[in-house]
């Protein structure tokens, strides 16, 4: 029998799926629910029979992996159909579709695809044609989510996307992004950039993707700025795939870190780095950490990250959280608010979701 | 009146059919419909010939539609029933 | 080792304890609840399922308990957890049992998406299945439980199960459940069937839940092959009569019931399809069940 760590599976899993073999059935039943719980069932599921170790796995959790690869398969469905939709609502817009996170990787091949679970589309489009775009995507059935004047002015004016809109007949989501981060952020990053750098996605006429090094900074402060980290892991996860890929190329390093300087996202790459190493092992050149190192925080707020992270990139199942998990997301969500808006907007946006947090009718669809 | 309409791409449905009512799959869609005689019968008779137009008018001739009344648009529903589920596609003119 | 190998003590123990691993067709459940009436309809209704070792993989973890807080001592609910989390609202004290077995049923229908499940009964005769998809109020409940106590073996009353790579059905042999005036029909009908108590005001009325029969559970690893679909339905003073059905409203009412079709789209139109293109297909009217149950052995002796 092998050693597998106490707490966390998943990861031990996806680093090392070759030790699987060894595993007794109660360490199979606690990686299959620490894995769903994490959204990274699917993934380990593809992992293994990438690798030709599917047959290593015993026919009781094989089926959860299975079930899992198939909802992840079908969900793949769902996105290229949607996407077919948008293009087509989207045709008279200038430009191709730029695609983000798990739609870009999908249509790209990106090995993050590979096991991924989707819950909705993502798009980039510049923020002059927002108007029309979201005009033309309601003549073909869209309509925006999230209707109390709060949530609208929230996502339109303070974020960096349209409310989320829901396909009338399809009950599909579709996320419209105008930048990638906040308007009214401290770290600001400029979305005509972005568009300027976007490349066409290889045998995909219409439709294009961020740059590699725009990817990975946009998966990474994706990661550290969502206030939503049920999927931290998971994140973290697509970001290790997304640097191993672009990685093995030499060139792709000094061109992040010199992107990351130009956008202000020193800070966020050198966390990034950070923590994808000491999860994943992720390999790198030591000239990049080292120029990392100067983004580095103050060694007292270093320490404080290095704490809250630590208890957030955990699979959020029972048999892994710690004493302080909450603690530590709620911090890390006071900070992904601080860090997309000014102080005043912050305070009040706390007290108004701790207000809706107290009417019982209460959706838990609208609570932002 | 003209109707020019043709068959969806090739593939772009699965189809069972037993006696005269048939059962649809379409793929971009992802939706399953159950078809009526008539539009089975239709849908049949087009997929013999995917490209001729000609057909689909013979058929809804045959079938009791006047093509030529300015305002019997019964065929018109018919057929853009078929193109609201994803069966077939108007040709431009 | 079956549960009725356990001691009373040492089955209560398990339950309070780290759980008892139950198993039901493929899955196994491990299950924990403090609450006394759960303890007993796991003791009588799943006597004869096989329970599995300690260390043995659990496809689910669930629990039924009272929940935290007030609810737990004033107006005291019952909560279904399944593996810390609650995926419903909580319900009256007394529905335990009923909350145990809707939330297995969930359980399959929500992780098991390998298979392409269907919401209609099954049984088997000789190895060959007889569907019945139909939505409540159908007297299918009715209908499956007559037929499990005369010569058909009970693969599900809920839940038909396809295995998409062999086209087979699988058996999930759970308890029956019942509801209103369904429980007396079956109690005169088949005196030997073992009932719970029936637990009034649910939101489907009254229910009731029989103990499935010893085959059922013998044969759970036996899988079928569909030979029959027939949509049922209960009308005040209609003889029973079996009619041929058009096979595309048998497929549509195949599709119609199928739990996650859009999770296989293509697959699942295929497998229904074939399905209903090799079985006989019929609809059923019927009144009397015992009328019903006799016209149902003259079909699986070849003729109706």
């Amino acid at each position: 029998m092998v050693n597998a760590p106490a707490a966390d599976l998943v990861v031990h899993a996806l680093r090392k799926p070759e030790t699987l073999a060894g595993w007794s059935p109660a360490q199979w039943d606690l990686l299959v629910r620490q894995a769903r719980s994490a959204g990274l069932l699917a993934r380990v599921g593809e992992r293994l029979n990438r690798l030709g170790l599917a047959d290593a796995v015993p026919p009781a959790p094989a089926a959860h992996l299975l079930s899992a690869l198939t909802v992840a398969a079908a969900q793949h469905t769902e996105v290229r159909r949607e996407i077919a939709f948008v293009q087509h609502a989207l045709r008279d817009e200038p430009g191709p579709l730029v695609l983000l996170k798990g739609a870009a990787y999908l249509m790209a091949g990106l090995p993050p695809a590979a096991g991924r679970v989707f819950s909705d589309t993502d798009v980039l489009v510049p923020k002059a044609r927002l108007g029309a775009v979201e005009a033309a995507l309601m003549m073909h059935g869209w309509a925006t989510t999230h209707h109390t004047p709060y949530d609208q002015r929230y996502y339109r004016e303070w974020m960096h996307e349209l409310p989320p809109l829901v396909h009338l007949r399809r009950q599909t989501a579709l996320d419209v992004h105008h930048g990638i981060s906040p308007l009214t952020a401290r770290i600001r990053t400029d979305s005509a950039q972005l568009l300027r750098a976007a490349m066409p996605i290889p045998g995909q006429p219409g439709l294009a993707m961020l740059s590699p090094p725009d990817m990975v900074l946009h998966s990474m402060l994706h990661l550290l700025v969502n206030d939503e980290l049920s999927h931290a892991l998971r994140d973290l996860s697509d970001l290790d795939l997304l640097l191993r890929h672009f990685g093995a190329e030499a060139a792709f390093w000094p061109r992040i870190v010199e992107r990351a300087r130009e956008g202000g996202l020193g800070r966020v790459l050198h966390y990034g780095l950070r923590f994808v190493v000491r999860v994943f092992e992720t390999p790198m050149p030591a000239d990049t950490t080292r120029a990392c190192a100067s983004c580095a925080p103050a060694a007292a707020t270093a320490a404080l990250m290095d704490a809250l992270w630590r208890r957030a990139l955990v699979p959020p199942h029972h048999s892994v959280v710690g004493a302080g998990h909450r603690v530590a997301l709620f911090m890390l969500y006071v900070r992904a608010h601080w860090l997309r808006m000014p102080t005043g907007l912050l305070l009040r946006h706390l007290v108004v979701k701790a207000m809706r947090r107290r009417e019982p009718d209460s959706n838990p669809q609208t609570q932002r | 009146m003209t109707l020019r309409w043709r068959l969806a791409q090739p593939g772009a449905f699965e189809w069972r059919q037993w006696d005269d009512e048939a059962v649809v799959f379409v793929h971009a869609t992802g939706d399953t419909h159950a078809l009526n005689v008539e539009a089975s019968a239709l849908l049949g008779a087009l997929r013999t010939d995917a490209d001729a137009a000609r057909t689909a008018a013979q058929w809804l001739e045959s079938a009791g539609y006047d093509l030529a009344a300015p305002d019997d648009d019964a065929a018109e529903q018919l057929m853009g029933h078929l193109e609201t589920i994803g069966l077939v596609r108007r040709l431009s003119p | 080792m079956i549960v009725q190998d356990l001691a009373p003590r040492l089955l209560q123990q398990a339950l309070r304890g780290p759980g008892l691993n139950l198993r039901t067709g493929p899955v196994v459940t491990r299950i924990r609840s403090h609450v006394p009436a759960v303890e007993r309809g796991i003791a009588m209704h799943y006597a004869g399922h096989p329970v599995e070792a300690d260390d043995a993989f659990c496809d689910f973890h669930v629990s039924v308990d009272r929940p935290t807080g007030l609810r737990r001592w004033v107006h005291p609910q019952v909560v279904f957890r399944f593996d810390g989390e609650e995926p419903f609202a909580p319900l009256p004290g007394p529905q335990g049992f009923p909350l145990l077995e809707w939330g297995l049923n969930w359980c399959i229908y929500t992780y098991c998406q390998q298979y392409v499940t269907l919401h209609s009964a099954v049984l088997a005769r000789d190895g060959r299945a007889l569907i019945l998809p139909a939505p409540s109020g159908s007297g299918k409940s009715t209908l499956c439980a007559g037929l499990a106590f005369n010569g058909w073996r009970l693969l599900s009353d809920e839940l038909t199960v396809f295995e998409p790579a062999t086209r087979a059905i699988v058996p999930v042999p759970r308890p029956i459940s019942l509801k209103n005036r369904s429980v007396d029909v079956i109690r005169a009908f088949a005196p030997q069937a073992v009932f719970s108590p029936a637990v009034p005001d649910t939101v489907k009325g009254t229910v009731a839940h029989v103990r499935p029969p010893g085959d059922a559970v013998q044969q759970a690893e036996a899988r079928a092959r569909p030979r029959w679909i027939v949509l049922p339905r209960y009308s005040a003073g209609a003889p029973a009569m079996l009619t041929p059905a058009p096979r595309s409203r048998v497929l549509m009412a195949l599709v119609e019931n199928t739990f996650n079709y859009s999770i296989h789209g293509q697959r699942a139109f295929e497998l229904l399809a074939e399905a209903t293109e090799h079985c006989d297909c019929y609809e059923f009217t019927y009144s009397d069940l015992s009328e019903a149950v006799a016209l149902f052995d003259r079909l699986a002796a070849g003729g109706a």
